[in-house]
């Protein structure tokens, strides 16, 4: 069975958010949702203190919490691992929002697809993008699963310049990722959590 | 810039003032009516059904998609919502018929089996709202048992608040249920020990002690300080203490004024507990190294 997982190495991430335009572009996340985020924050002290970045997204967790506190079952996970939202039977309760250690789950406001980057009318891009979401739900990362299913890999991947991040079978021995987290040393957001995240960081 | 775009401690978001309506709302309206069916006072079983009803109306102001609520019954195995949403509508349903038939002066074996269903799915809704914040892992401030227990209690204390206000103007009177007074002390005090074990035996980490800080020193103290703490515990517990030593059962009447005060401070202090409970509630820093600084600074 494939497990699905991306590994990021942090040693060659410059912060560049190529991966948050990326993903904006290809998903078309209405206003203040972006799936893939780069977070920054200062390490050490002057004259030493220097910035650190650290790209987050869904971890699509083996024991993902999300999924058993949906009361409808709009989040499942699929046999690779993926995680995912069938927004037509999402009944906007938000549980599986608070239920997220890494609150990567974003729920479309009533109204918010109407609204747009810009003043007045959405633009072209926005109103064939926003098609895909509907309002008073809950949607997420799901690693461009339309993409995956065609042998493609997910826009961040594709788009970052460092070559970064790293797509693959974590069940796989022979995969460039599992090969990645042998050689390197690694860590997963927030271990005590329980989830086993699927997205692995190298450390810098 | 939105509380999630940060990597240190994060405030729950997504639960806020509808939730905890609705365990106001659906924790207390259950009491109401195990109280009722104990004192006998159908006026009192019917108020309670209104309070879950003005929860359910909460909780479907709440869902982005009202309209497919009904398919929240759909994951019992993992999800206590889908529990919830099952107990919840078991109960208006049953108890709903129970009210009807008791007036309508129905007796015999269909009346009992209804109240019987009825009072089952009152201790379930009761238990409901803490279970539910207590099977969010994420968020520890919300975990133990502290707090499954805390909320059925504040629940009940404030259904029999209630009842004491209401039951010297209904048929039988004070004297029917003298018990009314002592339990209700009994509960607040209960409540008061329970919420401070909850506190006081947290998982000391990064999320608890921001959830603590903005509990005791943040922009929630006045809520939770002088809501829960003076007028939900204090004030309706010396009220009581007060009528219980000074006053007979068959004078309570005369205290309405001060029994309806009793009752409303109760019923905004329950408000106020739940709520900076729920708000209070942080997420863990996903990078350990991280400060909670930031997120402190930002609740102040």
């Amino acid at each position: 069975m494939p497990r699905l997982g991306m590994v990021i190495d942090l040693k060659v991430c410059v912060g560049c958010h190529a991966c948050t335009s990326a993903c904006k572009a290809t998903n078309g996340t209405p206003p203040d949702i972006m799936f893939a985020r780069v977070h920054e924050h200062e390490v050490g002290e002057y004259p030493q203190a220097r910035r650190e970045f650290l790209p987050v997204l869904c971890n699509h967790c083996a024991d993902p919490p999300c999924v058993d506190v949906c009361p409808t079952g709009a989040s499942y996970q699929r046999p690779d691992g993926i995680v995912a939202v069938n927004s037509d039977v999402c009944i906007g309760c938000r549980s599986c929002a608070t239920a997220c250690p890494y609150e990567n789950r974003h729920y479309v406001e009533p109204g918010l697809l109407s609204k747009g980057y810009f003043d007045g009318d959405l633009t072209l891009y926005e109103r064939v993008k926003y098609k895909r979401w509907t309002e008073g739900t809950v949607i997420k990362c799901d690693f461009c699963m339309d993409r995956v299913d065609q042998g493609l890999l997910p826009a961040c991947v594709v788009t970052c310049p460092a070559e970064a991040r790293h797509f693959g079978d974590l069940a796989d021995p022979a995969s460039h990722v599992s090969q990645l987290l042998r050689e390197r040393e690694s860590f997963t957001l927030l271990p005590d959590a329980g989830t086993q995240p699927c997205v692995h960081y190298l450390k810098a | 810039m939105n509380d999630k775009y940060k990597t240190g401690v994060r405030f729950n978001h997504p639960f806020r003032i509808l939730e905890t309506l609705s365990f106001v709302g659906e924790g207390v309206g259950a009491a109401l009516f195990i109280v009722s069916v104990l004192t006998r006072q159908l006026a009192i079983a019917a108020l309670g059904v209104a309070f879950v009803v003005v929860a359910v109306l909460a909780l479907r102001t709440h869902l982005g998609q009202p309209t497919r609520g009904w398919r929240a019954v759909s994951r019992l195995s993992t999800s206590w919502v889908s529990r919830g949403t099952l107990v919840i509508g078991g109960f208006l349903a049953s108890a709903t018929l129970s009210v009807i038939a008791t007036y309508m002066g129905v007796n015999g074996l269909l009346l009992s089996m209804l109240a019987l269903a009825a009072l089952t799915c009152a201790v379930l809704v009761m238990l409901y709202a803490g279970l539910l914040l207590r099977s969010i892992r994420a968020i520890r401030f919300w975990g133990g048992t502290g707090l499954a227990l805390a909320f059925p209690l504040h629940s009940a204390a404030t259904a029999l608040t209630i009842s004491i206000a209401l039951i010297p103007w209904l048929p039988g009177g004070a004297n029917r249920s003298p018990w009314l007074i002592p339990a209700a002390i009994i509960c607040l005090l209960l409540c008061l020990a329970i919420s401070a074990a909850h506190i006081m035996r947290l998982e000391s980490s990064a999320g608890t002690r921001a959830s603590m800080n903005r509990l005791l020193a943040g922009d929630l103290r006045f809520q939770f300080l002088w809501g829960a703490g003076i007028f939900g515990v204090a004030l309706p517990l010396i009220g009581l203490v007060t009528l219980g030593l000074f006053m007979a059962p068959e004078d309570l009447a005369n205290a309405a004024w001060l029994l309806a005060a009793i009752a409303l401070s109760r019923l905004y202090g329950d408000f106020a507990y739940r709520h900076s409970i729920v708000i209070a509630g942080a997420y863990e820093p996903i990078m350990p190294q991280t400060s909670n600084r930031i997120a402190v600074s930002a609740a102040k």
